[in-house]
């Protein structure tokens, strides 16, 4: 300590070293909390149209629209050291030739649900209402722009008839009457420190696998009638990147 | 200052300048030993913008595992361009192939609303996993890397950094 | 000796000194410097540092792909070799700081600190007997704000080692020889604060030559 050179270095040597610490034992310790995730999915309609399902597509190809049911309860995901759990469901189908090549899979929808100690962001799921009267409130404002139902916690999805975010397309540019396709519930939690981890459907130590959240179904054959636009309406998520993706 | 090396023994002022060769060429060597265990050539990243927002900010750090070639949907993936040499981080929503066949992987950034085919190179409609993807995030640590966005920021941080370092090493004798 | 001033809380700086002062006093008593420990250690460093560079020139021109392979035996092969300099290093040099010989009689010295304590332990090993411990506090040439006095040094080193005092007979002061005595001198520590070598330059020089001329 001969000088406030020394002093300063020997200062922030030893910050570093404790923060170093603190993260890695908040990054370990995620190992005994204890998740219990649930959940339930189901089809409500899968139709096939012809066209050009995104603004850059230059061709017409097939596309599906695929709307479904979730009733979700991820709130044990969120533990001290989760920062968001990205939530999504894709819809994966067998390859032309299964016995060499893996499923596809297309994300269909997807949500950011954020933990409550989160920073606000813009970019943040918000769970639909039932309830279409006016907030009277605040409180009731704020609660309505949460993503989970009011009066529930982050984590719980209770959606019926949702509209998809992305409608999916086939490299092929083929995907009507595809068979033994599997509509997927999973998720990738966010820490504020450490590893990334996804959904496990097997247990692990005190991490429940996932029981559900799976639903078979079949891509029906090409609307021969012309689809209607409501019909064919995605939802629309909350990026604020549009345009030119950065 | 510097007349104390003028005094020094020409063995002791070798010994003094491997003392420095030394720092660098451990930092280097650290590098690329975790390049080789990841098989990855950039085994840490930076997050340089706010497309996998609120995920990730600028001025995170990533950690890349690439030894896994069957990437999944969902998993986020660091790659280049081709013909750019400009790092980019966002999540897998597609993927068709694999196995046998080459994997095929479209990506979007959380924040952005379209997902990235007007990213990729001309005439390339999807990443080919084996030739354009650098890693996929495994581990994520918070704000410590924004001082590599300052030195790609301001150059001149970056000389200046690497000459204070020089001087304390030579010239402290410990 | 530079008349370099150090700053004399930093323990480092006042052993580093007086390692080169001790260095360049046996020198210039014609002690031949014997170099093999540090030559090695400069080659093992030396050496890991190429493999180093030729990686990163390597990586640079070819890119990570093509040199993948030859990247790995590199990290390897830089790890093995920074290993043996570090063994080289706490092993076999062990805070050495001189080694040489004069007239065929060798003489190996090494020199620690311990943390916060602001004294100089020395040994030496000699080629016919069992080695030495000694120590002095830096205030014996040192003064107060930082500047190293050559003479009590030298006093110092020839009065406690034999086989420097029989070279340097100017500065092996009698009367501590006398008390030395025996040729196997175990271990030998200077009373605190060595009477004429205060930390007043001039004045110290004069009194210690005074002293010898008298005795002498």
């Amino acid at each position: 300590m001969h000088n406030t050179l020394t002093r300063v270095q020997n200062v922030f040597g030893f910050f570093t070293s404790v923060a170093f610490a603190v993260a890695a034992a908040i990054a370990i310790s995620v190992v005994l909390s204890s998740q219990t995730p649930s959940a339930s999915l189901q089809l409500r309609n899968v139709q096939v149209v012809k066209g050009r399902p995104h603004y850059y597509s230059t061709k017409r190809e097939e596309y599906a629209h695929i709307t479904f049911s979730l009733d979700a309860d991820l709130s044990t995901l969120f533990n001290w050291n989760t920062k968001q759990v990205f939530a999504y469901i894709t819809a994966s189908y067998p390859s032309d030739s299964p016995a060499s090549i893996p499923e596809s899979e297309a994300v269909v929808w997807d949500a950011v649900i954020p933990a409550k100690n989160a920073p606000e962001h813009h970019n943040t799921y918000i769970h639909p209402t039932k309830s279409t009267a006016r907030p009277k409130t605040k409180k009731e404002r704020l609660s309505l722009n949460k993503a989970y139902p009011p009066g529930k916690e982050p984590g719980i999805l209770k959606l019926d008839k949702q509209k998809p975010k992305y409608q999916i397309t086939d490299v092929s540019g083929k995907i009507a009457e595809r068979n033994n396709a599997t509509l997927t519930l999973h998720w990738n939690v966010q820490p504020w420190v450490g590893a990334l981890v996804w959904d496990n459907r097997r247990t692990v130590g005190r991490w429940q696998g996932l029981k559900g959240g799976e639903a078979a179904f079949e891509f029906p054959p090409l609307k021969a009638t012309e689809a209607k636009k409501e019909d064919l309406k995605t939802a629309t998520g909350k990026e604020k990147n549009r345009g030119s993706p950065a | 200052m510097f007349s104390s090396l003028g005094n020094l023994q020409p063995r002791q002022l070798a010994a003094q300048v491997l003392n420095f060769a030394l720092v660098l060429s451990t930092a280097f060597m650290l590098w690329k030993g975790l390049s080789v265990f990841t098989n990855s050539s950039s085994p840490i990243v930076v997050v340089l913008s706010g497309s996998m927002e609120p995920a990730f900010q600028r001025g995170d750090l990533l950690f890349l595992w690439n030894r896994g070639q069957e990437t999944q949907v969902g998993e986020i993936v660091v790659y280049n361009v081709r013909g750019k040499d400009i790092p980019i981080v966002h999540r897998v929503i597609r993927r068709f192939g694999g196995g046998s066949a080459p994997l095929q992987l479209l990506t979007k950034g959380d924040n952005n609303a379209a997902d990235d085919t007007e990213l990729y190179a001309r005439g390339q409609s999807y990443l080919d996993r084996s030739k354009d993807v650098i890693g996929s995030v495994v581990g994520y640590v918070p704000f410590v890397g924004y001082v590599t966005i300052l030195l790609s920021e301001y150059p001149w941080l970056k000389t200046a950094m690497l000459v204070f370092m020089a001087l304390t090493v030579v010239l402290q004798r410990e | 000796m530079a008349d370099t001033k150090i700053s004399t809380q930093s323990l480092a700086d006042l052993k580093n000194t007086t390692d080169d002062a001790l260095g360049n006093y046996l020198r210039g008593l014609d002690f031949k410097q014997d170099n093999t420990k540090i030559d090695v250690r400069l080659a093992i460093g030396y050496a890991s540092v190429l493999i180093a560079a030729a990686t990163f020139a390597a990586d640079y021109k070819l890119g990570w792909e093509v040199t993948k392979t030859w990247t790995a035996v590199a990290v390897v092969a830089y790890a093995l070799l920074n290993g043996a300099f570090t063994y080289w290093m706490w092993a076999v040099e062990k805070g050495c700081v001189f080694d040489g010989a004069r007239e065929g009689k060798k003489i190996s010295i090494s020199t620690k600190t311990k943390k916060y304590d602001p004294t100089y332990y020395l040994t030496i090993s000699l080629a016919d007997s069992d080695s030495i411990d000694i120590k002095s506090p830096f205030t014996t040439w040192f003064t107060s704000d930082g500047y190293f006095v050559a003479q009590p040094f030298q006093q110092w080193l020839a009065s406690s080692i034999e086989a420097i005092g029989d070279v340097d007979g100017k500065n092996a002061l009698r009367d501590q020889r006398d008390d030395l005595a025996a040729p196997t001198a175990g271990v030998a520590v200077l009373p605190e604060g060595n009477g004429t070598a205060e930390a007043s330059g001039v004045d110290s020089k004069a009194k210690g030559s005074k002293r010898s001329k008298r005795k002498g």
